[in-house]
């Protein structure tokens, strides 16, 4: 039977952790339970809705004993979040109750058998390689919104990652932008291969990232499965199976006109623009004449909105309309100073990159000028 | 030698009748027409045996000379038309000159009339169509036609009339419709003897209602009234308890006219709103006097179906004159997205105006609106107080029917069943059915952007595969749907591609609801007008709108009920259902006995 101690702290943000994988859904009451585990030495914590997440952490623990048994996420994470001391004891009995004792404090917490608590099938012959955590979390943090959300396309719900020898692809498109990020690495593989991962994983794991970190993070992948170890933190996910879209004939290869800003400046205009846009689908028009890119927002129910920032203007002036939130998102995932705007006639697609970068390309279709 | 040959007049004649001339109610509606384009103050018919033995109308109308009556009978003779442009003009009842003909190529027929002014009048007899006697004879002014043993000499006809009871009584429907159109001439039918009606005609309106429905319903029809200058829309439609289940007491009189008119009677319904019961529907006689340059009343022999060139304003004027009605009464009106779904007269949409957005924040739909209380239906009326407004003031209390709830905003408590959210709202407890709110919510974001449309474009168009009947219907709404957003092209074969959706959807299953939405309007079948376009919206925002047994976040039941706080018409989706059931604190209060 389960019978460990551990530090408050640790285990405190193994359950925090784990908690995101249960769905709350499951028509399986076990599978709202956090999984516990002791083994030799450690204290294992699963949680998982068996499609999109699992959710799995280790850390060191004293055993007195080896098992296992599920309890409720909920009532674990509010009892080990409440107590004050620094050193927890779990104690499991053959009824799958379980006694939290921490300095004065004892519970016990009804819990089901572990027997009938299900996990994603272990993953055999995977490809593996590491990246940072650094590195991952700029991938995943440039195109992680631009997935869809829309169920009924569930392609689209997540990113998809070319993976070749020399390096990474990840796209993503909900129809009305599209992102990719493009990342050398060595990869130890002869052939290109592809998996679409859902963006509740991959929410999962930027979530668990740190972004200045030069740790690795070790990718797991096969035909059906994907798992992304980071720390003493598993993320794991089956993934989505389908032909993602031809989104290369999308990309548009010229543009006649380029403007090239300020990112924080254009940034805080599109927010300010926002106030009245939000009223009206969100829409900002954008002209360009003069060494100016002009930003307008109108709404019928509000009024009227407009600014001016200084640009880099090339080729024709510009004029077209864009949802200011889609290219907010990418202005705020974009880290270098000065981004250019490729445009070219106002019902074509706009591409959005950093200057003097050919690593993320951001598309964004317009709205109508009207 | 050619088989061709012209048609002799009275083959003619035959013919036509078959258009004109059905059955007796038929001949029965073209003479009395006949007899109130003559003038007349005052008009009796007599049947026998369903009208097939005897159809006599008498009239004390104008009258015809002796050269007069003779020509009445020839075909396209007819002294209410001279010149083609006076087709434009119509304003009496009979004009192609067919009829009186028609009948008398099938019957045995005879007309005595004379002039008011004339000593002595005429009396023709006519077999089959062929004059066979005319001379002169003493009667009083005005005229008598007597049609008898009608369809004697075509028996394939005769053998398609009913029962005597049945063809009785569509000759006394089509009387009491011309009664309602001109409550001003006194009518009178007898059948076989015994008097069936008789409309005093002392022009009340209500009197004849009286007459025709009883007294009880003329009881309970509340007057409309309204004149823009141009149009003039007056009558009495009944409160909604009354109702019939088929909608042949929705009487409509255009320009002296009795017509059919889906746009009228989709008007009416409109105005009524969900202060019906399903598959109800009220009784009406509405008179619609408009220039006679926009009403097209030649669009069948029969004349009986309408056209106006102006449908969706005369649609929403003739909603409007109801709903003032239904307001008058206490009764509110449901349907205010009607103004902002209407173009004004440059083709624009507007939203509508203040006013009406206050009146329909108003409105809550009380759950026990089902379980009126029996004593409040039939009521007499005392004076000019309509019952409807004792009602209301007791529905406060008691909790049934209509009710008025404070214009408090809702504020969410939470979602219930993955269907419902809770709201607050002042003291009340309300249930907001999600899905038709967030129908509610996304119809008026679409119709808002009406004329200054706000499409999205698409990275990846959406490529449609159509079966032929959703492709027609692609083609068909292809222009409207276009105008909401949706920006549609042939992709070769039975392939269309989407290149734009509507802004305000990007947020949905918007490719799911696009095709819902085609295989929707090819399942219903398409139609036309003002109606098309309602149709459509209801249609895109319900297959847009977050569907019930769908779970929601806080945030998104949040934004739900903001979004539908800030409707103008938060009570009614767009299909016309309610969207909020009010639990007053009154009814919790009696519940646990406070």
């Amino acid at each position: 039977m389960l019978n460990v101690s551990c530090t408050q702290t640790e285990l405190y943000e193994a359950v925090q952790t784990v908690s995101h994988g249960v769905s709350g859904r499951s028509t399986q009451p076990v599978q709202n339970n956090i999984y516990l585990e002791s083994t030799a030495d450690q204290l294992r914590l699963v949680a998982t809705d068996l499609e999109f997440i699992s959710l799995e952490a280790v850390i060191n623990a004293s055993v007195v004993d080896q098992g296992a048994v599920t309890v409720p996420a909920r009532l674990l994470t509010d009892v080990v979040g409440s107590v004050g001391a620094s050193e927890i004891s779990l104690r499991a009995n053959d009824n799958s109750m379980l006694t939290v004792e921490a300095g004065r404090s004892s519970f016990l917490i009804r819990g089901m058998s572990a027997a009938d608590f299900e996990m994603l099938p272990p993953m055999e012959d995977a490809l593996e390689f590491e990246l940072t955590q650094r590195d991952l979390h700029s991938i995943l943090s440039q195109i992680v919104f631009a997935t869809s959300r829309d169920e009924t396309r569930p392609i689209l719900t997540g990113a998809l990652f070319n993976i070749s020898p020399g390096g990474l692809e990840v796209v993503a498109t909900d129809t009305y932008r599209l992102a990719l990020r493009r990342m050398t690495a060595e990869i130890p593989i002869d052939e290109p291969t592809s998996a679409i991962i859902s963006e509740r994983a991959l929410n999962e794991i930027l979530r668990i990232l740190e972004p200045e970190s030069e740790e690795p993070v070790r990718v797991s992948l096969t035909d059906s499965q994907v798992s992304c170890v980071v720390g003493n933190v598993t993320v794991g996910s089956r993934l989505i199976e389908g032909q993602f879209p031809n989104y290369e004939k999308v990309l548009p290869d010229s543009s006649d006109r380029r403007v090239t800003v300020d990112r924080e400046g254009l940034t805080d205009s599109l927010r300010r623009m926002l106030i009245v846009a939000r009223e009206d689908a969100n829409r900002i028009v954008l002209r360009g004449s003069d060494g100016e890119l002009t930003i307008t927002a109108d709404s019928q129910d509000v009024g009227h909105a407009e600014e001016q920032i200084p640009a880099t203007l090339e080729g024709e002036e510009p004029e077209i309309a864009f949802n200011a939130r889609y290219l907010l998102d990418a202005l705020q995932a974009i880290t270098q100073e000065q981004v250019v705007l490729e445009l070219s006639q106002p019902l074509a697609p706009g591409t959005l990159k950093p200057l003097d970068s050919d690593d993320y390309l951001y598309v964004i279709m317009p709205m109508q000028i009207m | 030698m050619g088989s061709i040959q012209i048609l002799s007049e009275q083959m003619a004649n035959r013919i036509a009748a078959g258009e004109v001339v059905e059955r007796p109610a038929s001949v029965v509606k073209e003479l009395v027409e006949n007899s109130l384009d003559a003038g007349a103050s005052r008009v009796e018919v007599t049947l026998e045996a369903g009208g097939r033995r005897l159809i006599r109308v008498v009239d004390d109308g104008c009258g015809m000379d002796a050269e007069d009556a003779a020509l009445s009978v020839q075909r396209f003779a007819t002294s209410k038309i001279a010149h083609p442009d006076d087709l434009a003009r119509i304003e009496t009842m009979g004009f192609r000159g067919e009829a009186l003909p028609s009948i008398a190529s099938v019957s045995q027929m005879r007309i005595t009339t004379r002039p008011h002014d004339a000593v002595e009048g005429t009396m023709l007899t006519i077999e089959g169509g062929e004059i066979t006697e005319a001379r002169t004879t003493g009667c009083p002014p005005g005229t008598t036609i007597e049609v008898a043993n009608l369809f004697f000499n075509t028996p394939a006809r005769r053998k398609f009339l009913r029962t005597t009871a049945t063809e009785r009584g569509h000759c006394t429907d089509w009387i009491g419709w011309l009664a309602l159109a001109r409550p001003d001439v006194a009518m009178k039918v007898a059948h076989d003897g015994t008097v069936l009606l008789a409309c005093p005609g002392r022009g009340d309106l209500r009197n004849t209602v009286a007459e025709i429905y009883g007294s009880n319903v003329a009881r309970q029809m509340l007057p409309v009234e309204m004149d823009t200058g141009a149009v003039r829309i007056t009558g009495l439609v009944s409160r909604p308890e009354l109702t019939r289940s088929s909608r042949k007491h929705q009487v409509f009189i255009v320009n002296g006219r009795y017509v059919r008119s889906m746009a009228l009677g989709h008007a009416l319904a409109e105005a009524y709103g969900i202060l019906l019961p399903s598959g109800k529907h009220p009784l009406c006689v509405l008179h619609v006097e408009a220039p006679p340059e926009l009403v097209d009343p030649n669009v069948h022999p029969t004349k009986i179906e309408v056209r106006f060139s102006n449908q969706a304003e005369m649609h929403n004027l003739t909603q409007q004159a109801v709903e003032e009605a239904l307001e008058r009464a206490g009764i509110r009106p449901q349907r205010p997205t009607r103004p902002k779904m209407a173009p004004d007269a440059a083709g624009r949409w507007e939203g509508p105006d203040a006013a009406t957005q206050m009146r329909a924040r108003r409105l809550r739909v009380n759950p026990f609106a089902d379980a009126v209380d029996d004593r409040d239906v039939g009521v007499e009326v005392h004076g000019e107080e309509p019952v409807v407004d004792a009602v209301f003031r007791d529905a406060g209390s008691r909790a049934e029917g209509l009710e008025f709830v404070t214009e408090d905003r809702l504020e969410a408590l939470g979602q219930l069943a993955a269907t419902y959210i809770v709201c607050r709202a002042g003291e009340d407890l309300l249930v907001v059915d999600q899905h038709r709110a967030a129908e509610r919510v996304i119809a008026d974001r679409l119709a808002g952007q009406r004329g200054q449309v706000r499409r999205q474009m698409l990275v990846l168009p959406i490529t449609l595969e159509l079966t032929d009947a959703e492709r027609a219907v692609v083609e068909q709404y292809r222009e409207q749907l276009d105008q909401l957003g949706f920006q549609i092209e042939p992709f070769g074969g039975a392939d269309f591609i989407v290149r734009s959706v509507p802004a305000s959807l990007t947020g949905g299953a918007v490719e799911d609801a696009l095709r819902a939405i085609v295989e929707d309007l090819a399942e219903s079948g398409t139609s036309e007008g003002p109606e098309a376009s309602e149709k459509l919206l209801a249609t895109v925002a319900c297959h847009a709108a977050i569907k019930a047994g769908q779970a929601l976040t806080d945030r998104e039941v949040h934004e739900l009920i903001e979004a539908l706080n800030a409707s103008p018409t938060p009570a009614v989706c767009p299909h016309g259902d309610p969207i909020i059931v009010t639990i007053p604190r009154g009814d919790l209060d009696r519940k646990f006995r406070r």
